[in-house]
């Protein structure tokens, strides 16, 4: 099994942009760097949501939005529906380690793999590899706890990952893991040799139903040139149930 | 007697001698004409290449799109195309028009991703601007407004499609959004260019503008003349823009843009240099002969000069034995060029595998054209040089003292 997890706050967020947090009863003391991992990753776990949101992208052209909805399945499962006119009817479906495209014009469903997973999803910032990741952040990186830094007014642990192989994305990257709620406040990918390629913030959060949840997100890709790309979630339902196949690809061309 | 006569009857003295100077002259000669021939053929394929694939011999485009051109920037259109195809149409220079839609295209195999490239065509259109079926190598041309295509059949290979089967591309759309089509094959296509066969298929272009949601746009529009004149072409296509109104336009001539044109103007330079070596080659070996035979004739000289023939007579008779010698080569060599170039022409020479791999807009089978002038050219070029090469050393025999001479 391929493990793509160095990307899993954009893969959260994008797919389904679903990262629903547990809130974490009381600050952790003296944790290790696998700890505050572990403990962000089981937040992020969680049975099924439906969500609405919108992907505002910026580049040298101008700006665009792609509203979906998306439903999600735990950490590896969802299904991304575009609703926004220009892209109407596209989907895009991740089970397990795979990823499917469907667009009404086509006639068969597109599977990426290999590089073609490093190709821009709708031309912003988010690539498809981005959306492959799930838990396992320790079986790909090994993680050091490097210092302690604020990140938008909130105290975070910075920890440094180091990719263990090569079936990454990332060889290296940063997290800023929010001290009290185990939320990545912001993370940074960089290449080898340690040139930044990526950046994501957390701009805003919400509480639902006992969840820390990323309600508007930006990502810049640092090699595009281009001004970022911003989600927004504008509704979420959590714990929902969710019509049986939804993940199957017989359903996605429905 | 004549000195012409003398110099005539002197060739034959050394018949060996001579023969090696005249194949000397006539390999150079031969070379030259071929390569001339060959860069006319490469001068008529660029230009036609250009004019149906790249450029045009005007084209058409949002003036942003030349810009940003690496980066696919769809969304740069020429806009209501229809209005200005039929206003292009009433101009006296515009013989024919080609609206074009350039499709990005990336397909996957396995964990594989195939970069293509589709030109959505008006397939009616397209057949006066260019002979489209001439490109059909298996099955046919796609019909209008389906989801047929043409491939390219070493993408086809590539991509492990049948004649009858389909594939299916994503694209780029002009609303900078991702899409994705299928197309039925209903050919396989053999391009002049051997890096298109690997990337290009041809696909009706309403189903262009359909996949890319081009709406009345179109990516450039193509125009030919009927006489190559294509500053007067230039003028009339920005005349028909000026009318329609349409703005952010670019109208530019083939030999602004065309790769090709930039190769040849380098090659010109270069080619013709390189027939001046072959020529220089060429007269060191009339150079050598003359200056063996003076050295050899050197009593022969001696006596002539004794007899009262003066030292410019000499001269002029050592320059119509190279003279006859060069002309004798030069034609030959020409003449067995024009010989070998004529059959070229139809049959053509096939660098097929060799470019196979390069992306570059000469055919991979090249057909060499044979320029009368050119030939003609050569021809002179070649007899003057071996005439030239023989004043030196013919000089320096007239030089020469009766007396001294005689000792020899």
């Amino acid at each position: 099994m391929k493990h793509q997890t160095g990307r899993r706050i954009v893969a959260t967020v994008v797919a389904g942009l679903a990262a629903l947090l547990f809130v974490a009863p009381a600050p952790a003391q003296e944790l290790t760097a696998e700890e505050i991992i572990e403990r962000m990753e089981e937040n992020q776990t969680h049975s099924t949501s439906i969500m609405e949101g919108r992907m505002i992208i910026t580049d040298r052209f101008g700006e665009r939005v792609s509203t979906y909805i998306a439903h999600t399945e735990g950490a590896d499962r969802f299904l991304v529906e575009f609703t926004s006119r220009d892209e109407e009817g596209q989907r895009i479906l991740r089970r397990d380690d795979n990823l499917y495209l469907y667009y009404p014009d086509a006639r068969e469903v597109i599977r990426l793999q290999g590089s073609a997973l490093r190709d821009s999803l709708l031309g912003s910032d988010i690539s498809y590899e981005d959306m492959t990741g799930g838990r396992g952040i320790i079986d790909d990186y090994r993680a050091t706890l490097i210092g302690e830094e604020e990140v938008n007014g909130r105290p975070t642990y910075k920890i440094r990952l180091e990719a263990r192989g090569t079936n990454v994305a990332y060889p290296e990257q940063v997290y800023y893991v929010d001290r009290e709620e185990f939320v990545v406040r912001k993370s940074e990918q960089f290449a080898r040799g340690g040139r930044l390629l990526k950046e994501t913030l957390i701009l805003e959060t919400t509480e639902q139903d006992g969840y820390i949840f990323p309600t508007h997100i930006e990502v810049i890709d640092v090699t595009r040139g281009s001004s970022g790309t911003e989600m927004i979630i504008d509704d979420v339902q959590i714990g929902v149930s969710l019509p049986a196949n939804i993940f199957s690809l017989e359903e996605l061309t429905w | 007697m004549k000195i012409s006569t003398i110099a005539f009857r002197n060739v034959f003295r050394n018949g060996r001698r001579s023969l090696l100077s005249i194949i000397a002259i006539a390999v150079a000669a031969f070379s030259i004409t071929m390569l001339f021939s060959v860069l006319e053929g490469i001068k008529v394929d660029v230009r036609h290449n250009s004019w149906n694939y790249e450029t045009g011999e005007v084209r058409l485009r949002h003036a942003e799109f030349d810009r940003y051109e690496h980066l696919n920037p769809v969304q740069y259109v020429v806009p209501d195309y229809a209005g200005i195809v039929e206003r292009l149409q009433g101009q006296p220079h515009v013989w024919r028009v080609s609206p074009r839609i350039n499709v990005p295209a990336a397909a996957f195999r396995d964990d594989r991703q195939i970069a293509a490239r589709g030109i959505g065509v008006d397939l009616e259109l397209e057949r006066g601007y260019q002979d489209l079926e001439d490109i059909v190598a298996s099955g046919r041309l796609p019909e209008p407004g389906t989801s047929e295509a043409i491939l390219g059949h070493a993408l086809a290979r590539d991509l492990g499609v049948e004649l009858g089967g389909q594939a299916t591309f994503l694209t780029q759309t002009r609303l900078r959004t991702s899409n994705a089509f299928t197309v039925d094959v209903v050919g396989f296509a053999d391009f002049p260019m051997a890096g298109m066969n690997r990337t290009a298929f041809i696909l009706p272009l309403e189903s262009a503008a359909r996949y890319l949601r081009m709406g009345d746009g179109v990516s450039e529009i193509f125009v030919k003349s009927d006489n190559g004149d294509f500053e007067a072409l230039t003028s009339d296509v920005r005349d028909a823009v000026r009318e329609s109104g349409a703005e952010g336009l670019s109208v530019t001539p083939w030999t602004e843009v065309s790769g090709g044109w930039a190769y040849l103007q380098m090659a010109d330079v270069v080619y013709n240099i390189m027939a001046l070596v072959f020529f220089i080659l060429g007269s060191t070996v009339v150079i050598n002969t003359t200056m063996m035979t003076i050295h050899e004739r050197t009593r022969e000289i001696g006596t002539l000069g004794a007899m009262g023939m003066h030292g410019d007579e000499l001269v002029r008779l050592f320059f119509a034995e190279a003279a006859y010698i060069g002309v004798a080569g030069s034609l030959a060599g020409v003449l067995l060029g024009i010989g070998v170039t004529i059959p070229l022409q139809q049959i053509g020479i096939d660098f097929g595998v060799a470019m196979e791999m390069a992306n570059m807009d000469i055919s991979s089978v090249l057909y060499p054209v044979l320029n009368l002038r050119s030939t003609l050219v050569v021809f002179v070029y070649s007899s003057a040089v071996a005439m030239i090469a023989s004043v030196f050393p013919a000089r320096r025999a007239a030089k020469l003292k009766p007396v001294e001479a005689l000792r020899e």
